[in-house]
């Protein structure tokens, strides 16, 4: 499934150092996400993308038009959606009648299609409605998985892989604890159901050294189906 | 003429990307917003603060900031607007202005952080270099990086007397002398003498005083506020000096006074009319046609 393109071929300086740079480098930086919609969208999904973008920003794109992709049958546009923004990370949104509000989280490898997976949004309450100071831009967060599912389940396996590609961003060597402000905890139920929960971290002063750390809820809440 | 085929038609607008809104604005710099507000990867997560200053046609803002996903928080602004409160009255957007506003606004955060005993900064201005050190035994100075936003950063711009101003009155900022009025481009050295003349409008009061001699109308028409105010050249190292000190002493914010709306509110446009007005003027229009058919002067 080789995305077949023209070669592009630079004819000023500028442009070649553009070309240069969407080469694969020795050491890559934090992966980017593409966020498009499918043929039709709903608001909750609307809303719910603009949260997800505004937690990865920088690392992120959104693209306001609706594109005809039919993303499990050919993905060959996806492909080249992937290559031309550069983010081997991209989570569409397709809203129809039978199969309302989903959203397909997929990932690329060399820019050829590795893995998506289909999740339905059953519920969503985004940012604006926790009335609180949020977090600083471009903060790494701390991911918590709650339930066996996540080490048990083939289905939650990749996804827990999927989720922590996601909001990874850069490699760091050493991390300050005032840095530390954002948590995401992931929540399988025995029924099936994702709930992910967003929480700003606060350090209270306490006796010692080491903070007393308190879990302010400052985030969305989706809860996803696993289609 | 061949045929000539149109860009902008309707494939070039549904695939159009608008760029962000604020830089379809001409507002912000996004290549240095992202670099000032994301850290960098190799250092640690730590909050970065910045300093805005913004210089408009008559006024300057000053403003520490920090950004969060639901838009940038402000921590401390000051105006040079303020300045009349502290003795400075005219010329409030050169560079002695300036750097009143930053010194204003170091003073005001440091007082509101519970820092101002701690970080006093110099009192002796001498316009020479000053980098802000830590105290030991106690918190670290108030480390934030200057954003100038659009401004052309040349030597001697305005920007870095309010730059200055913060440093002075004991905020980190990391800087050189570089682009301050004194630094000789082609001996790369520092005149601490000359940065000192201009924190102080000396080169203003020069200007007024050459200008009064050569050209007495220019005078006039130049310095009309300063003629109003009785202001002399020599009296405007004064003014600053005691602008300094009463900024020291008292930088807290003095909220105004709601003005009380006016009791009649001047219209621009014509009110309009009522279905009442409206109608008395159809049957009005009516009545004169009528009567001008029947004097035989205008056709049925």
């Amino acid at each position: 499934m080789v995305v077949i393109q023209r070669v592009v071929k630079a004819t000023t300086r500028k442009g070649k150092k553009i070309l240069l740079k969407k080469e694969p480098q020795v050491a890559e930086g934090p992966k980017k996400l593409l966020f498009f919609q499918g043929r039709r969208s709903s608001e909750k999904l609307r809303r719910l993308s603009k949260d997800l973008y505004d937690l990865k920003k920088p690392d992120a794109q959104m693209l306001s038009k609706k594109n005809d992709i039919t993303i499990f049958e050919n993905a060959t546009p996806v492909e080249a959606f992937c290559k031309k923004y550069e983010s081997p990370l991209f989570i569409m949104s397709s809203h129809s009648k039978k199969r309302p509000d989903n959203l397909v989280i997929g990932r690329m490898y060399n820019y050829n299609l590795l893995d998506m997976i289909e999740l339905h949004v059953e519920a969503h309450e985004g940012l604006k409605e926790f009335a609180c100071s949020k977090i600083a831009l471009a903060s790494k967060p701390c991911l918590v998985f709650n339930g066996p599912q996540w080490e048990e389940t083939e289905v939650f396996k990749h996804l827990k892989s999927l989720f922590v590609d996601i909001f990874h961003r850069e490699k760091v060597e050493s991390v300050s604890l005032q840095g530390l402000q954002h948590t995401i905890s992931f929540t399988a139920t025995p029924e099936g159901k994702i709930l992910i929960r967003s929480y700003k971290v606060m350090m209270k002063k306490s006796g010692c050294k080491t903070p007393r750390v308190e879990l302010e809820e400052m985030g969305e809440d989706f809860v996803f189906i696993t289609a | 003429m061949g045929f000539v085929k149109v860009v902008k038609n309707k494939q070039y607008f549904k695939r159009f990307q608008v760029k962000f809104k604020r830089r379809r604005q001409g507002k912000t710099d996004y290549y240095a917003r992202k670099r000032l507000i994301v850290q960098d990867k190799n250092k640690y997560n730590t909050p970065k603060y910045r300093l805005v200053v913004r210089l408009s046609n008559r006024d300057i803002t000053c403003q520490v900031a920090y950004s969060r996903i639901e838009g940038d928080k402000i921590v401390c602004a000051a105006y040079s607007h303020e300045l009349p409160r502290y003795g400075v009255k005219v010329g409030l957007t050169n560079y002695a202005a300036a750097y009143c506003t930053g010194l204003l606004l170091a003073r005001r955060l440091l007082k509101q952080l519970g820092l101002d005993n701690l970080y006093a900064g110099t009192t002796e201005v001498t316009g020479d270099e000053y980098n802000v050190e830590g105290v030991e035994n106690g918190p670290g100075a108030f480390r934030c990086y200057l954003d100038v936003g659009l401004q052309r950063t040349t030597t001697g711009a305005r920007v870095f007397a309010a730059m200055k101003g913060a440093v002075d009155g004991g905020l980190n900022i990391p800087h050189s002398t570089k682009r301050f009025p004194g630094f000789d481009a082609e001996s790369k050295s520092f005149n601490a003498d000359v940065h000192r003349s201009h924190i102080f409008g000396q080169h203003v009061a020069d200007y007024m005083r050459s200008l009064e001699e050569e050209d007495p109308e220019a005078f006039k028409r130049q310095f009309s506020q300063y003629i109003k105010l009785g202001i002399n050249a020599d009296q405007i190292e004064g003014i600053y000096k005691n602008a300094h000190a009463a900024i020291r002493a008292n930088p807290k914010v003095e909220k105004q006074a709601e003005k009380a709306p006016p009791a009649a509110k001047k219209r621009w446009t014509r009110r309009k009319l009522t279905l009442a007005e409206r109608k008395n003027r159809v049957a009005q229009k009516k009545q004169s046609f009528i009567a001008k058919i029947q004097e035989g002067q205008a056709e049925p």
